[in-house]
């Protein structure tokens, strides 16, 4: 009897609450996004404050005190706010340091009620970027790349500088090649298309082949050399399954993604005998 | 064979359940009850002579010699004279095939004496307040419009009215529907397991027959009070031939109910109802039917941009416009009935001049029921085919707009075959063809209803399986669900429901009813939209399947001066999901959750008493916690599939989930009073009625945006009071 008492009043109670919390309680600060680069003196970071509402950011600086850790010692973040193209506000930490290769970095970003998030990052080892000879016959010449002693390559691109005479401009075009690299170990391998690329630099700039030459001036070589920890789960970036708080995520006690890299590139001009059988002018 | 129509001889509305019986000598050859048209049907007997008499409890009965040839199908209309006397005692003694403890597998009747007992802020009864009664269906409050039938989704439920479809008919004010007591015959509601005639929703079917206009006496009656007024005028247009029926109501509360309370009350809803019936000849009637109906509510500022003054508006709009032809041909032993229709529903939500969301829905309609009377068994068919459009847009605070149009077809026929034997038993099992041609797919669906009556002992049971093309989706943020879109399912899934029902009732003396029911539905193919961290409204859609288990224990008590009823149900819907990304997310590939809508506990208690010339009453509901999504809080997402340029990227909002639907709500209660005093002038009926609306003040929620914590409650304690004039009736 008495415990049927005891639950009638458990229920009772139950029912009395009034009020929804519908935000659980979390010690996460800060989610980060951004890449700690060896080839650049400038260092940022994209900062989301995990916020209990859902509101529009605004120009208030953020109450985050960003520091990166190295051997080098410890490095302050300062705050920059950013208005987007669409109208959208955010928070860009930025930092004056060049990291070094091959060395482990840790973020911690603070915030005003202690809450830490942080994040530890290795820097790539430097890679070597290679182009091969460019060859081929009337219509297929292709010029072999390889990148070795790298982790991961992303976003491997190749800018044509040339020049066309009608109109005389001197343009620089890049062609992706995201998808056409293979990997052997840390090697990682594809082939610049010069016979294909040319249609892509007549379709972009609005030339009319046969009629309005390009004479090529230089091409470069760029690609981002990562670490292996920049490889999304599953295998491919799609936004729709890594929009999900955890999922390629290496920040503690927060979310987001920090990686480590630089920009590798190196330029060429292949024989013009090569360049006239790819469809490129002389001179 | 002998057929015909049984009508009120004061207005010449057709009697529903007037008993026809058919006898030779003392020799019982024949009965029957007649339906919801008025219309009987004896046959299987020789040639004779026979006495035939119609009798219903509050008239004189009828009686008959007819002579029968061989083959011959006799046409017979008969009007009863109603006795004074006795129609004071119907309202409590009563109709005993109505009641919430009468259940039926699955199926409940009501009648506007049902309505007219349950608290309501307009002296005038609504149907919604004795619908969540019934243990199993679920609102979301006072405020809102979405009906929930035991686990099904407010899309799921077919609203027929007079034959046509009504998609959204429940205002925003949760008191009131598009189906005013003044409006209504019958309306059966089956929580589930309906049979072959129903059709193209997996849920419930909630059955809307309105009554017709007098054909004798003009009538009507105005009525005010703080939430609505409203005006009904009914009579003749052709005497005994052609009547017409009008009804009207606005809601008022910016002028009465809001000076009541200390707030606002920004709801605006109303409707209009207009019926044409005709008497075509001896053998056919006609009958127009036409709905409007608009509801307005301000949700609060979710959809604008911070700082906004702007207040969204959650809007819809019903459209119906239906004809119904009921004949009986000479030379052929059956009824027919043809319906033709037209159905739309419009829905906004956002800034009420520019709404950031839109969708509309339209249908047209037709049915051809047709059924052979062969002695105990009755054989019934009938065909149909429908075409709809549906269209959204669908735009929003963190998100881009998305349009979609499309046109769908829905053909096919059923045939059912009822039985009523000897030793109490009855039951019906029919085949349903229904054809989705823009699926490719041909489904066959079996229906069976089976009942035994055993002196005061009734069991019951039913079986049917039903598909749906037409989805409902709502948003995630809004945990009460005010804005749904419609959508065609992905080809070629079509999502389908078998529902099983067992159920035992019992009277215990002449004034107890008890019912016991349990059922469980087996859901596969549903839609549900799928889950994703960005802020938005979606439209893309994830498979799911559900188990639906339930039971409801009913207690109804009726006597001369009282009726008190005590509901219990008991439901647990589960969701098994599974989008392509969850094993990623939560390493399993599907995901078992308890959806929004599933209120595990539900209790209801009723009572009305007659005292002193007042009729009392008072209602009590609770309903358990609906689940919702908690969010561990709010970030931004950059997709980081290459060195971005932090400078130009800017990412998108996020919520960060931990697992859907991993909250409940508070729970939902609240206690209704009210007394009514009826005045007898020499021109008509006065009643005044005074109320109180959640007489202890219950914080009971409405809207919940859980992105923004923007929350709206239900109604605070509210005193009503009202007045009525009726005339002619």
């Amino acid at each position: 009897m008495r415990s049927w008492v005891v639950i009638a009043c458990l229920v009772f109670l139950m029912g009395c609450d009034e009020a929804v919390d519908p935000v659980l309680e979390s010690e996460r600060a800060f989610t980060l996004y951004g890449y700690v680069d060896p080839g650049s003196d400038r260092q940022s970071l994209r900062v989301f404050p995990i916020e209990d509402i859902l509101e529009v950011t605004d120009t208030t600086p953020l109450e985050a005190r960003i520091s990166l850790i190295g051997p080098g010692g410890t490095t302050a973040f300062a705050d920059s706010v950013v208005r987007y193209w669409d109208g959208s506000i955010g928070h860009v930490f930025q930092a004056r340091i060049r990291p070094a290769f091959q060395t482990t970095y840790v973020i911690e970003a603070e915030d005003a009620r202690g809450r830490l998030t942080s994040v530890q990052v290795t820097t790539p080892a430097k890679a070597d970027l290679t182009l091969g000879q460019a060859d081929g016959v009337l219509g297929n010449v292709r010029m072999p790349v390889a990148f070795t002693g790298a982790e991961q390559v992303l976003s491997p691109r190749v800018f044509y500088r040339f020049e066309s005479t009608r109109p005389p401009f001197q343009w620089t075009i890049p062609v992706i090649y995201d998808g056409s690299l293979t990997r052997e170990g840390t090697t990682w391998s594809m082939a610049v298309d010069l016979s294909r690329d040319i249609g892509v630099l007549y379709s972009v700039t609005g030339l009319q082949p046969g009629t309005d030459p390009i004479v090529l001036l230089d091409l470069v070589v760029e690609a981002f050399i990562a670490t292996e920890e920049w490889s999304p789960p599953g295998g491919r970036f799609v936004t729709e399954v890594l929009v999900q708080p955890g999922v390629f995520s290496n920040v503690d006690n927060g979310f987001g993604f920090v990686g480590a890299g630089y920009h590798e590139r190196t330029s060429t001009l292949p024989e013009a005998a090569v360049l006239r059988l790819a469809g490129f002018a002389n001179e | 064979m002998v057929r015909g129509f049984i009508t009120d001889a004061t207005d010449g509305e057709p009697l529903e359940g007037a008993t026809v019986v058919l006898r030779q000598d003392t020799l019982l050859v024949a009965g029957s009850a007649t339906d919801r048209d008025g219309f009987f049907a004896l046959s299987r007997f020789p040639s004779g002579t026979y006495t035939l008499t119609v009798s219903f409890i509050g008239y004189l009965p009828v009686v008959d010699t007819l002579e029968v040839g061989q083959d011959q199908i006799l046409l017979r209309n008969y009007r009863l004279q109603a006795t004074r006397e006795l129609l004071d005692e119907l309202m409590v003694q009563g109709d005993r095939e109505s009641g919430l403890a009468r259940v039926d597998a699955g199926r409940v009747s009501v009648r506007p004496a049902d309505v007219a007992l349950v608290p309501s802020p307009d002296v005038s009864g609504d149907l919604i307040n004795y619908l969540t009664a019934i243990p199993g269906l679920v609102t979301v409050g006072d405020r809102g419009g979405q009906l929930f039938v035991r686990g099904g989704e407010p899309y799921q439920n077919l609203v027929l009215l007079d034959g046509m479809w009504v998609y959204q008919p429940f205002h925003v004010l949760g008191f009131f529907s598009a189906f005013p007591s003044d409006i209504l015959n019958q309306v059966d509601v089956y929580a589930g397991g309906y049979g072959s005639a129903y059709g193209g929703r997996i849920s419930s079917v909630i059955d809307v027959q309105s009554r017709t206009g007098s054909k004798r006496r003009y009538a009507g009656a105005l009525s005010a009070a703080p939430f609505v007024t409203s005006a009904m005028l009914e009579g003749p247009i052709a005497d005994d031939r052609l009547s017409f029926l009008v009804s009207s109501r606005r809601s008022v509360m910016q002028y009465g109910a809001e000076n009541l309370v200390d707030e606002p009350l920004p709801f605006d809803f109303g409707d209009l109802f207009a019926k044409v019936h005709g008497i075509v000849s001896s053998n056919s009637q006609l009958s127009l039917t036409m709905l409007r109906t608009f509801d307005e509510g301000e949700v609060g500022s979710a959809f604008q941009a911070p700082g906004s003054t702007v207040q969204d508006v959650a809007s819809w709009r019903n459209q119906a416009y239906g004809l119904r032809y009921l004949v009986l041909p000479r030379v052929f032993p059956v009824l027919a009935e043809f319906l033709v229709s037209y159905s739309r529903l419009q829905t906004a939500v956002g800034d009420p001049n520019d709404p950031v969301r839109q969708g509309r829905l339209g249908t047209v309609n037709t049915t051809a029921n047709v059924t052979h009377f062969a002695g105990d068994l009755e054989i019934g068919w009938g065909i149909f085919a429908r075409s709809m459009e549906l269209s959204s847009e669908l735009g929003g605070l963190f998100q881009n707009v998305f349009i979609q149009q499309e046109f769908l077809t829905e053909v096919g026929f059923y045939v059912e075959p009822s039985m009523r034997f000897r030793n109490g038993v009855e039951g019906s099992a029919g085949l349903r063809v229904h054809n989705f041609p823009s699926k490719s797919n041909v489904f066959v669906e079996p229906r069976v209803r089976v009942a035994w009556n055993r002196e005061r002992d009734r069991f019951s049971g039913a079986f049917g399986v039903y598909h749906q093309e037409v989805i409902g989706l709502t948003d995630q943020r809004d945990a009460a669900g005010v804005f749904t879109a419609w959508a065609a399912v992905p080809w070629p899934r079509v999502p389908s429901a078998t529902h099983f029902i067992l159920g035992y009732g019992r009277q215990i003396g002449d004034r107890l009813d008890v019912g016991v029911e349990t059922y469980h539905k087996r859901l596969k193919g549903l839609f549900v939209p799928e889950w994703t961290s960005l802020p938005r409204f979606t439209t893309t859609l994830q498979t799911a399947e559900g188990t639906v288990w339930g039971g409801d224990v009913r207690l109804e008590a009726r006597g001369t001066r009282f009726l008190a009823s005590l509901s219990y149900g008991l439901s647990a819907v589960t969701y098994k999901a599974g989008q392509p990304t969850l094993s990623l997310w939560f390493g399993q590939d599907q995901i078992e959750y308890r959806p929004p809508h599933d209120r595990r506990h539900q209790i209801n208690v009723l009572g009305a008493y007659r005292t002193s010339g007042f009729e009392l009453s008072a209602r009590w509901q609770f309903g358990s916690g609906l689940p919702y999504s908690r969010a561990l809080g709010f970030d931004g997402f950059v997709l980081m599939d290459r060195p971005v340029d932090l400078y130009s990227e800017p990412g998108n909002r996020r919520v960060i989930y931990e697992r859907p639907y991993n909250g409940t709500l508070p729970t939902y209660h609240r206690l209704d009073v009210s007394a009514e005093r009826r005045f007898v002038t020499p021109g008509g009926t006065l009643s005044l009625q005074a109320g109180l609306i959640n007489v202890y003040d219950r914080q009971n929620l409405f809207y919940l945006d859980t992105f923004t914590l923007t929350r709206r409650n239900q109604l605070p304690l509210i005193p009503t009071f009202g007045a009525k004039y009726a005339f002619g009736q």
